[in-house]
């Protein structure tokens, strides 16, 4: 659903604030428990709970508020997975039972059982809308706030392959996508406008792939306009048309910087909580034992104290009330400096400007606590400001403003140094001659069974062999080796699912399929339930669609 | 209405229903299957942990990826203004040899690169070597001085001694970036940055 922006005069200009929301899929029924579902756990409670806490708020004061949120279709289908939302019920009791522990450990620190006490409304207040509101289902929240107008739902890539390192085959650029718009339009019953290109990973050409998919707009980092084919008139503050009806967006550097920035960003504003004082690592091993990795190594609880308090300084109290009128101050700020640069543009542009801020949801609530308290003061601030700037999402301004300049945006990712080097480099390139020989085999896979009768068995193993080779493809695995962060679960990861794949192709090729086997991997593989692997037979592959005889080897 | 078969002088004589009633008794019976053996559907196989794991181990141990492949290739991957990527195989039957006659032959990664608007003019193609000195499968490669909207292809080969090149294998055609802006710090995992959690991943690491 669009929402029809007001007629803009000389003066006006949009904010576009985007929340691009994705994790990895990491679901391992295979383990009673499992470390890296976590990430899961704490973004739910920490970022998307809060976010739909902002949403509730916004829409019983009936704030005129427009925000995208990009949900990848990885995120969605473990939103929705049964398995782990009883795990993350269990996860919130034991956040919440640990929270009454510490009201009870710092009775003698007024101060800390005061955050204590906090931090348990805030675990109950988790549950509650998990449980009684959303019956553990968020996907509805998002849902339900999608039909008021306000919030755009958009999508990204199947498993958020990395698109510029995958085109040596376009059927596996193509198959990223339109298995992301299939998830999309199988939870949210419609096809979303914009696409969220992982990483903001562009090339030339993509747009084709993106058109055929029905998409109308997609984003890029700020040098993929400003070096496209054609010297943008209006900077990076208007959409170009790529050629083929499909608009770019891109980053706004401004409001870029203002909230990524370590230096220069609010999230490191003294005041805020600081993320890496936690009491995971902080306090005695025997008492924190049940509540970190195998009663043995440290992890985050989520239960933090202090404050950032400035370089070189012993951590002081964290005080909420202080971080929240301080996340107030640079929600007003920001909503200044767009004012200002909207001003600025405005007397330059044959058109009202657009500035597009796009960013991690996972920064809001989880790295920078007051990050959904800001959000929500923007929003608010923006929406009572009716001659100032107005909030639009770009399926909105596109509408208001359908013809744009023509121009190829320039390959270009929004990683470091702004190209494709982050995702493959000595760390991690080891694994595209194994990605681009998964996919090759099977798109010959694909083209071999053309015309054929298969059995459900083997139609089976076959969908199972493309989620295989889809999860193989995500971009979290080399960002993770290159990062360094937990290195052996993106290396398993990887060679997990290739494995699995080449598991599935020899058995399919010599017709000795296990049941059992695949069974289990469905079970431990468990997305994409609607996957068709003739997806992976390309139209141009010129095979007969006669039927012939088969050659198994 | 009966057909007569056209070919000879059969006196066979067919009606339209004894062709569709032919025809469908072949489709059911001759339709090309991918095997003739069509395994009984279990009804329910139930999984524990314990077996889901082990038979995860057990496939991730006995079909481990592996690169190798039996035909030469050389594949190239766009990288940044100023650089490619390359990895190659060099088949099962082109080990780098070593005898002494052989010595002197390199084995060479061959970067061809074409202007696009000089692309009809296959003449105007220039090309660089990158000697390949260890027994590694993949590098980055340094563009000497990048051109925009400049396609780039690669041939594995060796370089012989009378300077003449025999390509083993040839590339796709890529493009690599063309960047006139300077990159600013204002990138997600810039160091510069906060802990970036590029689209989520650094939750909790």
């Amino acid at each position: 659903m669009t929402k029809s922006l007001p007629r803009s005069n000389d003066k006006q200009g949009f904010l576009s604030i985007i929340l691009h929301a994705h994790l990895p899929y990491v679901r391992h029924p295979e383990h009673d428990s499992f470390f890296e579902e976590n990430w899961l756990f704490e973004a739910m409670t920490e970022c998307y709970l809060p976010l739909i806490g902002v949403l509730d708020r916004l829409h019983s004061d009936n704030v005129d508020y427009r925000l995208t949120l990009s949900l990848s279709p990885t995120l969605m289908t473990m939103l929705r997975d049964e398995l782990l939302q009883t795990r993350y019920l269990k996860y919130l009791h034991s956040r919440l039972e640990l929270a009454e522990k510490e009201i009870i450990r710092t009775r003698k620190q007024p101060e800390y059982q005061k955050l204590a006490r906090l931090y348990r409304r805030f675990f109950l207040n988790a549950l509650n809308t998990y449980q009684e509101q959303y019956q553990g289902d968020l996907l509805a929240a998002f849902k339900k706030h999608q039909a008021t107008g306000k919030l755009e739902l958009i999508t990204t890539a199947a498993t958020h392959g990395f698109l510029p390192l995958l085109n040596v085959s376009e059927t596996a650029v193509r198959n990223q996508v339109n298995t992301g718009i299939a998830t999309f339009k199988a939870n949210f019953g419609h096809a979303p406008s914009g696409f969220w290109l992982p990483e903001c990973g562009y090339y030339p050409g993509l747009e084709t792939v993106l058109a055929d998919a029905g998409i109308e707009y997609f984003f890029v980092d700020t040098h993929g306009v400003t070096d496209a084919t054609q010297q943008p008139w209006n900077g990076v503050y208007a959409p170009i048309d790529c050629g083929n009806g499909v608009a770019a967006f891109a980053r706004d550097p401004e409001s870029s910087q203002q909230v990524w920035s370590a230096k220069e960003g609010y999230p490191g504003d003294f005041d805020y909580r600081e993320y890496y004082s936690d009491i995971g690592f902080e306090l005695d091993a025997d008492y924190i034992a049940p509540y970190i990795l195998d009663r043995k190594t440290r992890i985050n609880t989520g239960i933090k104290y202090h404050r950032v308090t400035g370089d070189n300084l012993a951590k002081e109290i964290y005080n909420p009330r202080k971080a929240l009128a301080k996340a107030y101050e640079h929600a007003q700020d920001f909503i200044d400096k767009r004012q200002r640069q909207i001003d600025r543009l405005g007397a330059t542009m044959d058109r009202p400007p657009i500035i597009v801020a796009p960013y991690d949801a996972e920064l809001f609530g989880h790295w920078w606590c007051e990050g959904t308290h800001w959000l929500e003061c923007v929003l608010r601030l923006a929406s009572e400001n009716s001659h100032g700037v107005q909030l639009a999402s770009c399926g909105d301004y596109l509408k208001q403003q359908p013809s744009a300049q023509v121009a190829t945006p320039a390959a270009s990712t929004w990683g470091d140094q702004g190209y494709s080097s982050y995702w493959i480099n000595e760390a991690n390139d080891w694994i595209y001659p194994l990605l681009h020989k998964a996919e090759q085999e099977m798109e010959k896979l694909a083209r071999d069974v053309r015309g054929l009768a298969l059995t459900p068995l083997q139609t089976r193993a076959l969908n199972q062999a493309a989620r295989s080779v889809l999860l193989a493809q995500a971009s979290d695995w080399p960002f993770i080796l290159k990062s360094g962060t937990t290195i052996d679960y993106a290396n398993k990861r990887v060679t997990d699912h290739l494995a699995r794949f080449n598991y599935l192709h020899d058995s399919i090729r010599k017709n000795r399929i296990n049941e059992r086997y695949l069974t289990a991997l469905e079970i431990m593989d468990n997305i994409f339930p609607d996957i068709d692997f003739r997806d992976y037979n390309p139209p141009s592959a010129g095979a007969s669609s006669k039927p012939g005889r088969f050659n198994v080897r | 209405m009966t057909f007569l078969h056209s070919g000879y002088n059969s006196k066979i004589n067919l009606s339209a229903k004894d062709m569709l009633e032919i025809s469908q008794e072949i489709s059911r019976n001759f339709t090309p299957c991918f095997s003739s053996w069509m395994p009984e559907l279990v009804e329910k196989i139930r999984l524990s942990p314990k077996e889901l794991l082990d038979i995860g181990e057990e496939i991730g141990r006995d079909f481990a990826p592996k690169a190798s492949c039996n035909t030469p290739e050389v594949t190239l991957l766009p990288v940044d203004p100023g650089h490619l990527y390359a990895y190659w195989n060099l088949g099962s039957s082109r080990e780098i040899t070593t005898s002494d006659n052989e010595r002197k032959d390199r084995l060479t990664l061959r970067i061809y690169s074409q202007p696009d608007e000089q692309r009809a003019a296959v003449e105007t193609v220039s090309w660089f070597d990158v000697a390949i000195d260890s027994p590694k499968t993949q590098q980055q490669v340094s563009l000497p001085s990048p051109v925009d909207d400049t396609a780039y292809s690669a041939a594995i080969g060796k370089c012989c001694a009378d300077d003449s090149f025999i390509a083993f294998a040839h590339s796709n055609i890529i493009h690599a970036p063309h960047g006139a802006t300077a990159w600013g710090l204002d990138h997600q995992n810039s160091t510069d940055c906060l802990s970036k959690n590029a689209s989520g991943q650094g939750i909790s690491k």
